[in-house]
């Protein structure tokens, strides 16, 4: 493979030359000459510059579309920073700047304003969030804290996942295909016009994965199908009032293969289960706009999900009302405010691994927010106060001040840089869960020994200060570059101190507890930079490189890792004719360690490329070919901190056809 | 199954490039838009009151992303009859009634709408780049449609501000309704 691609570039750079663009001035055209060339808008990706002063990594509709991923979780592939590690089929860590795990818990997730954060362990359910793809607008990354804006739990990053509006999905879309690891998808998607001033969509979608492997190349049983189904609807009521409502249900099959520890002999248990996850949200949104300079909107949504699992079982439902009001203020403040409530109730059952005690729960979370952004010379230099006030049922109020600075010298540069505060507040396993972590077989006369993982009602939040600089730039036409420099120091972290054993007359072990506490300190420090050069009109080039560094105080029992130190996305987009696409696109992700009760598991770096090429037959049909993680026939990327087995990730293909109409 | 691809992506390229090489060269999209808006410029005619506070200049004023500003850079300065085009970043919709031309690039929707209310009496030629935006009130869409652009002209509304768009451009143009 490696000789094709050089001759790939040795070709584009000879072409580069002759096909630079001609120098003829538009100004020169009359108007019937300028409404007859041929324009071209593709290199705007590469030239425009972010305004926020974040680290901003936007996926567009047409990076998903053409790197042929098919959930949310393989899309963040493609940002600076995040780590995205697939434990098995069905399961991900997903996180930004390190911490990452199967239930990290530093990174927050909203689907069109609606949080999909759990209290139960303070992160996300990758297999349960999902849209149809192919009606995304657009997901946008924000590393760092996005605390103030957003709220607690965005302490490494924020990612917004934005659908199109319903005006945007007119008319219908069907899309299936099927393939080695993608065994079958497909969707459907109708939008249409219900009155002068209202529009909305319907979708339904859904897909076979296939079970990856075992080291030895045996089956993994982690095999799962979906089938999920939504609307949105968009009406604007009057000139200055637009209403939006919009919902989901899911359901899913989940095979996965436990080993787990028990308290009887064989003291180990390894057993396969199908497990049942659904759920569903509703949310509506109101938004006012009072003039052009000040709107707001109020958003209510309920959201609701239950998995049994043999090791746990829960269902969650939450309500959540929100209110954001924007205004500016004199000639150079924007004002942006707001205040939130939410209730979220629980209902657990025991399994075999893991009790919470309530084994329910009501919580509610108050908040409210504001942020001044001053404009101190004229599009020049800004500066960015703000601070999150909230109150939670676990620990209490908490505060999350951010200050940003915004230096644009002139349109072709762009440099920032923050400090912030931000939090991640307990969850409910952290002050309410007794886990059976590990058992260790009786030795001799000696009887077994169970340890068990609990919650402790006094642990409180983490929180980190941030410190961040950036700078963004298109010195060269159709070239940007992008970089980050972070220091993250964290305090409070997550710990634990091991309490003296008891002989249980009654189970015939000695109990071990160990007890969570907030003890811990960590640095984390790095940078990240991405570049994206439209080389031709019909060839884009899209690279990052993240960096991370950490530095963890020594310890025995530290349950986190840092994540690899460094990652590489190279992606090619080569449009060979407009009915033509042809995609590579190449990660490198350095070895990394999973700590978990099996200890500290190595994991190597490895090197993976995917693939694909369509073909636009009539503009309204597409046929692709999608090759996934084609440099070897399976490779690790994580293990999970327990549960379940290393799984490593095949090689894959499928084909699609995507038709509109 | 890798070397298969690969040898079909070459296959592929040898008949891209030939396809490349007779394709006549394009031109960025923002720089024949801002062209076309010179030809707006000069081809529009205001009433007196529109140019109360303007002195010799006629103000553009953009609001857009930084590749808008530097493609509207070439048309800075240009003479439109005895006065010169001046370009105003209006990125914060400040003293919009201080513009001859307003070029939106990108705004939410329910932004643009309160500028369109907000522009409704006033003499200024509101431009945009998609279909929608002379739809819902805009005045001008300059929308690239398979790589060439369209004028799309809401005539309602810009007879409704008190302009006068030029038959030479009018006769170029698709007048769109307004809603």
């Amino acid at each position: 493979m490696k000789q094709p691609i050089a001759g790939l570039l040795l070709v584009a750079v000879s072409q580069a030359g002759l096909g630079a663009p001609d120098t003829k001035d538009a100004l020169d055209l009359n108007v019937e000459d300028l409404l007859s060339v041929e324009v071209t808008s593709v290199s705007k990706k590469a030239q425009a510059l972010n305004d926020s002063a974040a680290a901003v990594f936007v996926i567009t509709h047409d990076d998903i579309k053409r790197t042929g991923v098919t959930s949310i979780p393989e899309a963040l592939r493609m940002a600076p920073g995040m780590d995205v590690s697939r434990i098995d089929s069905n399961k991900w860590a997903v996180s930004a700047r390190g911490f990452n795990g199967r239930f990290a818990n530093k990174l927050l997730v909203l689907i069109d304003g609606r949080n999909t954060y759990t209290r139960s362990f303070s992160g996300v359910y990758w297999e349960n969030q999902d849209v149809m793809l192919e009606d995304v607008e657009r997901i946008e990354v924000i590393r760092g804290p996005g605390a103030t804006l957003w709220g607690a739990n965005a302490v490494n990053g924020v990612i917004n996942i934005i659908t199109k509006h319903s005006a945007k999905t007119q008319g219908g879309l069907a899309v299936a295909g099927g393939g080695t690891e993608e065994r079958g998808f497909g969707g459907f998607r109708y939008g249409g016009r219900l009155g002068e001033d209202t529009t909305g969509r319907v979708y339904v979608k859904g897909f076979n994965r296939d079970a990856n492997s075992r080291a030895n190349a045996e089956p993994a049983g982690d095999s799962w199908d979906k089938a999920q189904g939504g609307f949105r609807l968009d009406s604007r009521l009057s000139l200055q009032d637009e209403l939006t409502v919009q919902g989901d249900l899911y359901h899913s099959t989940i095979n996965q293969t436990l080993a787990i520890p028990q308290i009887a002999a064989p003291y180990q248990s390894q057993f396969g289960e199908r497990v049942d996850a659904y759920g569903g949200n509703l949310l509506s949104r109101w938004q006012h706009t009072v003039s052009t300079r000040s709107d707001y909107s109020l958003q209510l949504y309920y959201d609701y999900y239950r998995r049994n699992e043999a090791w746990f079982s829960e269902g969650r439902d939450t309500l959540d009302l929100d209110f954001q009001h924007r205004f500016g203020l004199f000639d150079n403040h924007e004002v942006i405010w707001g205040f939130g409530y939410q209730y979220t109730h629980d209902l657990t059952e025991v399994g075999r691994l893991l009790r919470l005690s309530p084994a329910s729960r009501n919580d509610q979370l108050f908040s409210s927010f504001i942020q001044d952004e001053i404009e101190l010379v004229d599009h020049t230099l800004w500066l960015t106060l703000g601070s999150k006030f909230e109150h939670n049922d676990y620990s209490g109020f908490e505060g999350q001040p951010t200050a940003r600075l915004m230096w644009a010298p002139h349109s072709q540069h762009r440099f920032w840089a923050a400090v912030s505060r931000a939090v991640r507040t307990p969850s409910r396993a952290e002050q309410n869960m007794s886990i059976l972590q590990t058992v260790q077989p009786p030795q001799g006369f000696l009887p077994a020994v169970a340890v068990y993982l609990n919650g402790d009602r006094n642990y409180r939040a983490e929180d980190v200060i941030a410190y961040e600089i950036g700078y963004r730039t298109t010195f060269v036409k159709a070239l940007s570059l992008d970089v980050t420099v972070f220091y993250n120091d964290y305090d409070n972290l997550r710990n634990v101190s091991q309490g003296g054993g008891t002989f249980d007359p009654v189970s015939g072990v000695v109990v071990v507890p160990l007890t969570l506490n907030n003890n811990y300190q960590a640095k984390t420090y790095g940078y990240e930079v991405a570049a994206v050069w439209q080389m031709l009109d019909w060839w884009r080039w899209d690279a990052n490189y993240s960096l991370l560094k950490s530095d963890f105080a020594a310890t025995t029992n530290f349950i986190a890792a840092a994540g690899p130190q460094q990652r590489v996305s190279l992606r090619s987009a080569l449009s060979l004719r407009k009915d033509l696409d042809f995609d590579l696109w190449l990660r490198y992700v350095d070895s990394n360690a999973s700590v978990g009760v099996f200890g500290l598991q190595h994991i190597d770096d490895y090197v993976t490329m995917d693939v694909r090429l369509a073909w636009r037959p009539a503009q309204n049909l597409e046929l692709s070919l999608v090759g996934q993680n084609l440099l070897s026939e399976s490779h690790l990327e994580f293990r999970q901190e327990n549960q379940t087995l290393p799984t490593f990730i095949d090689r894959g293909m499928y084909g699609k056809l995507a038709w509109s109409f | 199954m890798v070397n298969a691809i690969g040898a079909c992506a070459l296959a592929l390229f040898a008949s891209a490039a030939s396809v490349c090489a007779a394709a006549p060269a394009a031109f960025e999209q923002y720089s024949v838009l801002a062209a076309l808006t010179l030809n707006f410029a000069r081809f529009t005619q205001w009433p007196d009151s529109a140019f109360a506070d303007a002195g010799n200049v006629l103000n553009v004023c953009l609001v857009g992303d930084n590749v808008l500003l530097q493609s509207f850079e070439s048309i800075d300065g240009k003479n439109v009859g005895n006065r010169s085009i001046k370009i105003v970043n209006s990125e914060r919709l400040r003293n919009l009634n201080q513009c001859q031309i307003l070029f939106i690039s990108e705004l939410p929707n329910n932004v643009l709408l309160q500028v369109f209310l907000d522009t409704k009496t006033l003499p200024v030629l509101t431009m945009g780049e998609d279909a929608d935006f002379a739809a819902n009130g805009g005045m001008v869409a300059m929308v690239n449609v398979d790589g060439k652009i369209q004028l799309h002209i809401n005539l309602a509304a810009v007879k409704a501000s008190g302009l006068t768009i030029s038959s030479n451009l009018l006769r170029l143009a698709k007048i769109v309704g307004d809603r």
